[in-house]
């Protein structure tokens, strides 16, 4: 399903992106250019959804792709699908992990995993009266972070044991019963060590790409859950603290001095950046916030032109939009009004 | 004194008797005395400090390159409660390592990577510490004769001086004579004591198996497991080709459970692998060289070795692996004639080529305002992040006095002479690499009792064997008899599993 979703990737992109910049938003790149991406090609869902994938894995599969006749790649970098590609997205489209909702949950999930395995993992050990075990998730800062949840909510008890056993119960009944599978089996406990990313692939003959992806499809559903119901005793008490934004730090600052009435050139020299990477990260921020006030950079006339040639062609491919519009219309402008657009969008979309 | 160490090792590690040597080496370092152990695998060595440090005032440290081997003893230690502990290297946040640094003096056992010691920072505050003792453990890194030669470790004699000479405690399993001189001169070890024990093993028998075709090893191993389902480690020296015969002995034989495990698997993973194996989850364990440091697991009966390793010292220590529980267990090493061309080429992968060092070199004449991380950036990108490339180099440029001692670099070092010398430096280092591996090709070649010739440049004579000695002798696999295997409930559905694993129900097997 990895190779799947990657081939709905490059369908999305048109060609207009590289393979690259495939790469960096599944992993996630904290970029401008990589959140963009994800909007413009409405593939915000599967952003940052393998944070640990290399380079030349990535590459490896794109060769296997373009060797299996799904693709082919140009020049450029950039990819397009072939009719074998295009078909087996149609026919593959069961393969499309639903519950994936990488904008939202990517940043979190990997280590909410770790804490959820790492919990189970001491419950079921303490439960049995077996203290000594070595960890399962080598991470430090993650066993932290479990000893301060079990100490904050008192959860080495008898009742909360059992119903960690219900929470998960529940949560793997409403996912397919074949990733219920690969879940259980990947859990440490008492009674068993878990199986690898590398042997549940072997087992339920699929890649470990797909493994990891449907490990995050189902943590990902399970944040979800857990943000819609408060159905759960033990499960929600993993992840409370954080609340994830999916823009890049500097961009947060940028938005803090623009509130405080601070204009471009007054952000750029207070903090020796260029004004083009300030204007970065008001294109990142237009992307994820309702409020901006967007009157300070583009008049509503302009706003209008370039929202007019942008239908018109219906393209993202911003060079050939400038060249239809005037000389004073700059780059700037134009990837905001994209933005903005693309962001009404969305939330005309959820309501 | 006697019986109080035996109580603390009751208490503390809950064992009733000490193993051999470790008693001499303990009362040994209590009493202040420089010692140079050298002690087989497995015979649990890091027992020889732990205790020490329970018992000792002040922080005991540890220096050791195992990175990995290092994090697995502070989780085990921690495991068992001994709590004071904590190691400093590469693979630790920065928050954590100031969440170390800033409790230093808490600790009893504080592990710290060779290049650790290296940081200036890290290095004041350890002089502000109590030392009681200075471990070395793989000390036989030290010697430019030792077969995992390590630059940094030169330096430890000077850290050394600076901590106020604590006592030193050099440990290592595997070390020549002419290594343990080494060892005691860059350690300036004055007066110290050597304490030697035989690394060979009474218990394991030793056979080599030749073989005209390659392809024809998968099907000797298949055999063979099929006939003795036992714990078994099978040595590889590429990770791809570790992942393929795994693969296929697992199509191959059903009903044994069988994994890869190396390097380049995520960590996560890696400790799972390691956990199965030692919980008899796994029977049979495709690995590279990357396995095994730390692996506690006693009951391996079977260590295949698919490709040779690249000299003795490495056999010796991953087929000390078999049999720690004193069982009889076997060696097997599977060779054909080509195969001594894998070390050969995997040596000159460690070494830099001449042209990457001219263009260091160079990249260093034209900027000479390089600091030092910055050169190691280059020379990084230079060989594809090649680690060992880059130590090399670094102690290299430094003993040539390209670098000085701050790491700055010194205007009028001569390219050509440095060039020479380098060359000079990576030619007598592929050249005692060849004498090692040739060493390796004559013992399987060996017309001799292969338990004499594999142990006679360590020690002097050897213990006779407890069952079959080797195929020059006795090898006769009816002659061997290892002990069923455990296997576990299996369950099928994930219901069952969860309840079981939640002591939720009785599920019938």
């Amino acid at each position: 399903m990895f190779q799947w979703i990657l081939l709905y990737c490059l369908q999305q992109v048109q060609g207009e992106r590289s393979v690259a910049n495939i790469y960096h938003l599944i992993v996630g790149k904290k970029s401008t250019q990589s959140i963009q991406d994800s909007y413009i090609y409405n593939l915000s869902k599967y952003y940052g959804i393998y944070r640990i994938l290399k380079r030349d894995q990535f590459e490896e599969m794109i060769h296997q792709l373009i060797a299996d006749g799904y693709m082919k790649l140009d020049q450029d970098g950039k990819g397009t699908l072939t009719e074998k590609g295009s078909l087996y997205l149609v026919k593959g489209s069961h393969l499309q992990l639903l519950s994936l909702n990488g904008e939202k949950f990517s940043e979190k999930a990997p280590a909410f995993l770790d804490k959820l395995l790492l919990l189970i993992q001491t419950m079921t050990n303490v439960m049995a009266g077996q203290r000594g075990f070595i960890p399962v998730i080598d991470n430090p800062l993650i066993q932290r972070e479990v000893k301060q949840i079990i100490a904050r909510h008192s959860l080495l008890s008898q009742a909360n044991f059992s119903n960690l056993y219900k929470d998960l119960y529940s949560h793997l009944n409403t996912i397919p019963s074949s990733y219920a599978d690969i879940f259980v089996d990947h859990m440490t406990t008492y009674r068993q060590v878990g199986l690898s990313k590398q042997q549940l692939a072997l087992k339920y003959q699929v890649t470990v790409f797909d493994i990891h992806c449907i490990l995050m499809n189902i943590i990902h559903q399970l944040l979800a859950s857990i943000q819609q119901s408060s159905s759960f005793y033990v499960l929600d008490k993993i992840d409370l603290v954080h609340k994830s934004i999916p823009i890049t730090e500097s961009a947060q600052r940028t938005y803090q001095q623009l509130k405080k009435g601070m204009d471009i050139e007054q952000i750029a020299k207070r903090r020796g950046l260029k004004e083009n990477t300030i204007q970065d990260h008001i294109i990142e921020i237009a992307y994820w916030e309702n409020n901006l006030v967007w009157s300070e950079f583009i008049t509503k006339k302009i706003y209008d032109e370039i929202l007019q040639i942008v239908n018109h062609l219906n393209t993202n491919k911003l060079k050939n939009i400038k060249s239809h519009l005037p000389e004073y219309v700059s780059y700037f402008q134009i990837k905001l009004v994209i933005a903005l657009e693309n962001k009404k969008s969305r939330k005309e979309q959820t309501q | 004194m006697t019986g109080r160490l035996e109580q603390h090792l009751k208490h503390h590690f809950g064992y009733d008797h000490f193993r051999t040597g470790q008693k001499e080496i303990i009362e040994a370092v209590l009493s202040e005395q420089n010692v140079v152990a050298v002690l087989p695998t497995g015979s649990g060595k890091s027992i020889c400090y732990q205790l020490p440090a329970l018992l000792l005032k002040g922080t005991v440290i540890v220096v050791s390159p195992l990175l990995s081997l290092m994090t697995d003893q502070v989780k085990e230690l921690k495991a068992h409660g001994f709590k004071q502990v904590a190691a400093i290297n590469s693979m630790i946040t920065e928050s954590e390592k100031q969440y170390i640094f800033n409790r230093l003096s808490e600790y009893k056992l504080l592990y710290v990577s060779p290049e650790m010691l290296q940081n200036n920072f890290l290095l004041k505050r350890l002089y502000s510490l109590t030392i009681p003792l200075m471990v070395i453990d793989e000390a036989h890194c030290i010697s430019q004769w030792g077969f995992e030669f390590r630059p940094d470790y030169l330096r430890l004699g000077e850290v050394h001086h600076k901590l106020n000479k604590p006592t030193i405690l050099a440990l290592t399993a595997t070390a020549t004579k002419e290594v343990q001189e080494d060892i005691i001169q860059s350690l300036q070890m004055n007066n110290c004591i050597r304490l030697i024990y035989p690394m060979d093993k009474p218990n394991i028998a030793f056979k080599v198996k030749q073989f005209t075709e390659r392809e024809r090893k998968k099907e000797y191993i298949i055999s063979k497991l099929r006939e003795f389902p036992v714990p078994t480690m099978i040595y590889f020296s590429s990770r791809k080709e570790a992942e393929k015969i795994a693969i296929h002995l697992q199509s191959e034989l059903a009903d044994l459970r069988i994994a890869f495990y190396h390097g380049g698997l995520e960590t996560n993973d890696r400790l799972l692998i390691q956990q199965q194996f030692m919980q008899n989850q796994l029977d049979v364990i495709c690995c590279t060289s990357a396995f095994g440091m730390g692996i506690n697991k006693q009951d391996v009966r079977l260590v295949i070795h698919y490709h040779i390793p690249s000299q003795i010292e490495s056999f010796i220590q991953e087929v000390g692996r078999a049999g720690r529980d004193g069982e009889e267990s076997i060696s097997i090493l599977l060779y054909h004639d080509m195969d001594k061309f894998i070390p050969k080429r995997l040596t000159q992968s460690e070494l830099p080529d001449v042209t990457t060092v001219r263009m260091v070199l160079e990249e260093i004449k034209q900027n000479p305002q390089l600091d030092l991380q910055e050169i190691k950036d280059f020379i990084l990108s230079l060989t594809q992040n090649n680690e060992t490339h880059w130590r090399f180099l670094h102690y290299q440029v430094e003993k040539l006095g390209v670098l000085d001692v701050d790491g700055k670099v010194n205007h009028s070092f001569n390219i050509d002479q440095s060039m020479y010398k380098i060359e000079k430096t990576i030619q007598n280092r592929l050249d005692q690499k060849n004498l090692k591996l040739q060493e390796m090709v004559d013992w399987i070649n060996t017309k001799k009792c292969r338990r004499a010739t594999l142990f006679q440049h360590f020690q002097k004579g050897y213990n006779n064997p407890k069952g079959i000695c080797c195929d020059k002798c006795d090898f006769d696999w009816t002659k061997w008899k290892p002990a069923k295997r455990k296997v576990n409930l299996q369950l099928n559905s994930w219901k069952d599993k969860l309840a079981y694993a939640f002591m939720q129900e009785n599920i019938e097997s």
